[in-house]
């Protein structure tokens, strides 16, 4: 199915006092899609989508629309909303104040032609009992027919998000999750071509930001409206979105389904990045065939030549523990943390440290035999980033959750 | 927090001491009819209250109250472009600007509101430089002039309207004003539905604290030439007169006129976010 381009990037350039945060970047966007960008804080996410929103301007390159190059118009004039990180609602106004807030801006035209003429004069019908159907409305009951939309919508809204019954409330009274409802339901209504949603859940606690990720999803689904949602949480990205973008230092580093980004990480900062991994030097032996840790293993990948020297990525959930008889690899666990579902096991072979998951219990110490499917071994290119380079990304990323704006 | 509960015991005894009982000394200086205080031949009257029935006393208190009301006015017409300039300002000596407006307000009142009156006088140090080297301009002449008690009283007092209106012009969040315009609203649109509402605390805060002291203060105005104004009455009943009693009893009239004034603000304004 294939999906008109809503939106595109095309070679995005965006400094700050000389340092380029987003550097040469070409995206696009479908209709209908839910794409999250996701990356350390600082990588340019926020930065691309405050783009997209009209916040800022790009230095070079365009924002195309509908085939227009959309890099002067301001928000307002934009078919996108957003939810910001810290919710940004008007503290002197209340629930309903605030989710009305962006069809109040509307003028009379702009409200006509927001509901259609036909559902005005369906709400016209509805109040006032004895209409003519075959004369015009007045603007009088136009005007009183639209006021009554609008109240329609922001109850919708607030149904959506499942705060009905709190309209009258003052914003400030509310929970950290009833204020990001409340954002979510003042940009909705206005029927955005495009959310943009700026971590979003950052600020709740871990159960509630799993139940808003399901609620957004399904919020999505249901309303029809792109996501373009930014996220530091890797396992978020994964859970919510059709595309995930992984950006690093304003360069993507690689754009796909959750799977495939998950699976199939193109370098080892995605590697590293989203989810843990084991990345070792191998060298691809042969057809179908690499090398690692003094062994040969059978694996799937083919797009390499003899001899060639690749880096093997092996998830910590993919290792077998087998009976060391069986194993190709046998280790000594040096540590081992229980993690609730599964065990972590710190792993010594050859002198380098291997992450393994598994449901058993292994005593600290003990000797363990590791074996691993075909399937489960991804290769990559070698490349120049060292490893040091990305664990300090992943580092910043632990301690930059709050300061990434 | 219970603990910290003593802290405020000094400022109780102060509050106590220099507050309250000065008003019920007041409060019973309303009904008495002596001159000076005589504690032994003291008498309740209400005699005191034929004050208010005088013409000039009922004018006083009108012009005081439309002399601040200007005054109050004026302040926020000034002070609030320039608190709202500096509080969106990108530039990083912010804090000097605001500092320059205060400075005046480091000096003597009295000494400030003398040479604002001597600018305002026919022959003035500036027309006399200004002879010195052959430019011959008369004074702007307007002392003693309602425009002039205006102009002192806005001088005095246009700190105390830029100060709170500053602060929370500057504590507004910048991301309302992003989701604002994300939400279709223009500049103009942006702060008349966003920015003035929420200042209006500030506003609130602002003219309390300009429109008292020009109402119920008599330096200013003595200072330029008005002596007709409620406070320079006041001062008189206990200076030159020594009729405490019907100061005391002008001096709570106005305190009544103002406590319900704040109690109305405080009424409307529900969620008691301004100064009260």
């Amino acid at each position: 199915m294939a999906k008109e381009k809503l939106i595109e990037l095309r070679n995005i350039v965006k400094s700050y006092d000389g340092e380029v945060v987003v550097d040469h970047m070409n995206l696009y966007v479908r209709e209908n899609e839910f794409i999250t960008l996701v990356g350390p804080s600082g990588c340019g996410k926020t930065t691309t989508l405050r783009m997209i929103g009209g916040f800022e301007k790009p230095d070079e390159g365009e924002i195309i629309m509908n085939g227009k190059v959309v890099n002067d118009l301001p928000p307002h004039k934009r078919p996108i909303n957003t939810v910001f990180q810290r919710y940004a609602l008007f503290p002197h106004l209340n629930v309903y104040g605030n989710v009305a807030f962006g069809l109040n801006n509307r003028s009379y035209q702009e409200l006509v032609d927001f509901y259609t003429s036909e559902v005005i004069t369906e709400k016209i019908k509805v109040l006032y009992p004895n209409f003519n159907t075959t004369k015009e409305p007045s603007r009088r009951q136009i005007r009183k027919a639209i006021n009554a939309l609008i109240d329609d919508s922001v109850r919708n809204a607030l149904k959506m998000v499942n705060l009905e019954g709190f309209e009258k409330r003052k914003v400030d009274s509310m929970s950290g999750g009833q204020m990001q409802r409340i954002a979510i339901a003042r940009a909705i209504i206005n029927r955005p071509k495009i959310l943009l949603l700026d971590e979003p859940l950052a600020a709740l606690d871990l159960k509630l930001r799993q139940n808003m990720q399901y609620e957004l999803k399904e919020m999505q689904r249901k309303l029809g409206i792109t996501f373009i949602f930014v996220t530091h949480d890797q396992e978020e990205a994964l859970t919510m979105s059709d595309t995930v973008v992984v950006m690093s230092k304003g360069v993507i580093q690689q754009i796909g389904t959750p799977e495939d980004i998950y699976n199939e990480p193109k370098n080892s900062f995605v590697a590293n990045f989203v989810g843990e991994s084991n990345i070792i030097p191998g060298i691809y032996k042969k057809n179908k065939v690499v090398s690692f840790m003094g062994e040969d293993f059978e694996c799937v990948d083919e797009n390499f030549s003899e001899g060639e020297e690749v880096q093997v990525v092996i998830r910590p959930e993919d290792w077998d523990v087998v009976e060391l008889s069986k194993a190709k690899l046998i280790g000594r666990v040096d540590a081992s943390v229980f993690k609730g579902v599964h065990f972590e096991h710190c792993v010594i072979i050859q002198g380098k440290e291997l992450i393994v998951h598994t449901y058993e219990y292994v005593k600290v110490g003990e000797q363990i035999g590791l074996n691993v499917d075909p399937y489960e071994i991804h290769l990559m290119k070698k490349e120049d980033t060292d490893a040091e380079e990305v664990l300090e990304e992943i580092l910043n990323l632990e301690d930059g959750i709050t300061k990434d704006e | 927090m219970n603990k910290f509960k003593h802290l405020s015991i000094p400022y109780l005894i102060w509050m106590i001491v220099l507050v309250l009982i000065p008003i019920l000394i007041l409060i019973v200086m309303a009904f008495q009819e002596t001159h000076g205080i005589k504690i032994f031949d003291a008498k309740f009257t209400f005699n005191n209250f034929q004050v208010l029935q005088r013409k000039d006393i009922l004018q006083s208190l009108w012009l005081s109250f439309l002399y601040s009301a200007i005054a109050t006015f004026c302040c926020l017409l000034i002070a609030y472009p320039v608190a709202y300039i500096i509080a969106r300002a990108h530039f990083k000596n912010r804090f000097l600007v605001l500092t320059l407006l205060i400075l005046p307000m480091w000096s003597n009142t009295l000494l400030r509101t003398k040479a604002i009156a001597s600018l305002f006088m026919e022959g003035n140090i500036i027309t006399s430089m200004l002879e010195k080297i052959g430019l011959f301009v008369k004074g702007l002449n307007i002392y003693e002039k309602p425009v002039a008690v205006i102009i002192g009283m806005v001088a005095m007092y246009l700190p105390f309207m830029i100060l709170p209106i500053y602060t929370v012009l500057e504590k507004i969040d910048k991301s309302l004003y992003d989701a604002s315009d994300d939400l279709g609203a223009d500049r103009f649109k942006t702060f008349w539905k966003v920015t003035f509402p929420i200042s209006l605390k500030g506003v609130t805060t602002g003219i309390i604290l300009v429109f008292l002291p020009c109402a119920t203060g008599f330096g200013v105005a003595e200072g330029l030439g008005e002596y007709r104004l409620i406070g320079t009455y006041i001062q008189q009943q206990f200076s030159k007169d020594a009729t405490y009693g019907v100061g005391s009893l002008i001096a709570i009239v106005i305190l009544l006129v103002i406590t319900i004034a704040l109690f109305v603000v405080a009424k409307v304004d529900k969620e008691g976010e301004t100064l009260l």
